[in-house]
């Protein structure tokens, strides 16, 4: 895999994570909402509004989102990655848990935590890709420099 | 010298080709069976499998010469020109005993110095490049694609693209089983991922507008059927939908690749640890 090809597809999934907090802040017409309905159950009472406008996604969703995006800007630090399965394992859970007691009826629709436990979840992901990349990219350049 | 096609194809192209190195196993020694080009000699004549022992008709430099006193000009040698003779003759159409050429001072064999686990290839870079992903990431995206048009289940989609990212990860659980010697880095399996995602979502998004607009149509001829005739903006609603289906292609291809990407690392790093390279 070539180094530009990794930079790019750091690039993509920041990105991605981008789109709908600025297509939300653009005032999205319905196609666009149409859309992201494929991806989002985009319920008003789950959804944080931007000047008066309701997301293109769900708050648990923005968050992810959101996480994804700084993901790819801050990736984890290299020692971190030797533990990317039990912290992978773990963001799930913290964000399976708060759905749970949410859908349980155990707590109320709390916008930040469901902003939060979602762009824990987002940053984790991204940030091992990231750093991922970063040292193959690194590698790759190791090796076509010698 | 005057040359026949056939013998020029022979014996003049017989050699000289083999440069060092081949596709050794895993901790073998570098190098290889090739010779260096160049190098007068040839083993085996034409007609012999590679691997024939030694003892042949090498040609030397320069062919064999001309012709005898009152025959027509020819010679087995190359032209001026042309390659230089000698090396290992191979029969043609086969593999000449030089091997495919490693890079100079390695070849395929064992990893970089200082061993781990990095597989067959040096430095993690298997030569057949990620054309070797296409098939399977076909395949996934298939699995993912159907799975979204489905309507009902299609809502599992509200979880991260999920059924997109199933069909990621089964299409990366295939190449693995059927590669079980091949590792993939972080980067291939993202770069898998998202082959897998956009090609998911442009197949769920054809066929999940296939599947509304069907819907639709019955939907239509139901209502005409109870209430007689359809109501024009019941119409124009079902017309619009099916124009926003369509549009929304591109999109969901756009999304299932930047998932796509994200859930096969994902499923690199929680599902085939051991897979990982690097």
């Amino acid at each position: 895999m070539a180094p530009r090809i990794l930079v790019l597809l750091r690039v993509l999934v920041g990105l991605a994570g981008l789109v709908p907090w600025i297509a939300s802040l653009l005032n999205p017409p319905a196609l666009l909402r149409f859309l992201f309905r494929a991806t989002c159950h985009q319920l008003p009472e789950r959804s944080l509004f931007l000047a008066g406008e309701q997301m293109l996604v769900c708050s648990c969703c923005a968050g992810v989102y959101a996480g994804v995006f700084l993901g790819s800007l801050l990736p984890v630090p290299k020692r971190w990655f030797r533990a990317a399965r039990p912290l992978l394992v773990a963001s799930f859970l913290v964000v399976g848990l708060d759905v749970a007691l949410q859908d349980l009826g155990l707590h109320p629709v709390w916008h930040s935590v469901r902003l939060l436990t979602g762009a824990q979840l987002g940053w984790v992901i991204a940030a091992l890709l990231s750093r991922a990349l970063i040292d193959e990219g690194r590698a790759r350049r190791g090796v076509a420099g010698s | 010298m005057q040359i026949s096609s056939n013998e020029s194809t022979q014996y003049a192209a017989g050699g000289g080709y083999g440069p060092p190195g081949g596709y050794g196993p895993p901790g073998a020694p570098p190098g290889g069976f090739g010779g260096p080009p160049g190098q007068p000699g040839g083993y085996g004549p034409p007609g012999a499998p590679p691997g024939a022992p030694p003892g042949g008709f090498g040609a030397p430099p320069g062919g064999y010469g001309g012709a005898p006193p009152g025959a027509p000009p020819g010679g087995y040698g190359a032209p001026p020109g042309q390659q230089p003779p000698g090396g290992y003759g191979a029969p043609p159409g086969q593999q000449p005993p030089g091997g495919f050429g490693a890079p100079p001072g390695g070849g395929y064999a064992g990893g970089p110095p200082g061993g781990g686990p990095q597989g067959a290839f040096p430095g993690g870079v298997n030569p057949q490049g990620f054309g070797r992903f296409i098939k399977f990431a076909i395949i996934g995206a298939a699995i993912g694609g159907v799975l979204t048009a489905i309507p009902l289940l299609n809502l599992l989609n509200y979880c991260c693209c999920l059924l997109i990212d199933l069909g990621v990860i089964a299409g990366l659980a295939m190449y693995l089983k059927s590669n079980p010697n091949d590792k993939m880095t972080a980067g291939e399996a993202a770069a898998f991922g998202a082959m897998t995602g956009g090609i998911a979502g442009l197949v769920g998004g054809i066929l999940g507008w296939i599947v509304g607009m069907i819907f639709s149509s019955i939907m239509a001829g139901l209502l005409s059927a109870l209430a007689g005739s359809v109501p024009p903006e019941v119409l124009t609603a079902l017309g619009q939908q099916g124009a926003m289906g369509l549009l929304s292609v591109p999109i969901y291809a756009i999304l299932g690749a930047g998932m796509g990407a994200l859930f096969g690392f994902l499923g690199l790093i929680l599902f085939f640890k051991e897979r990982k390279l690097g």
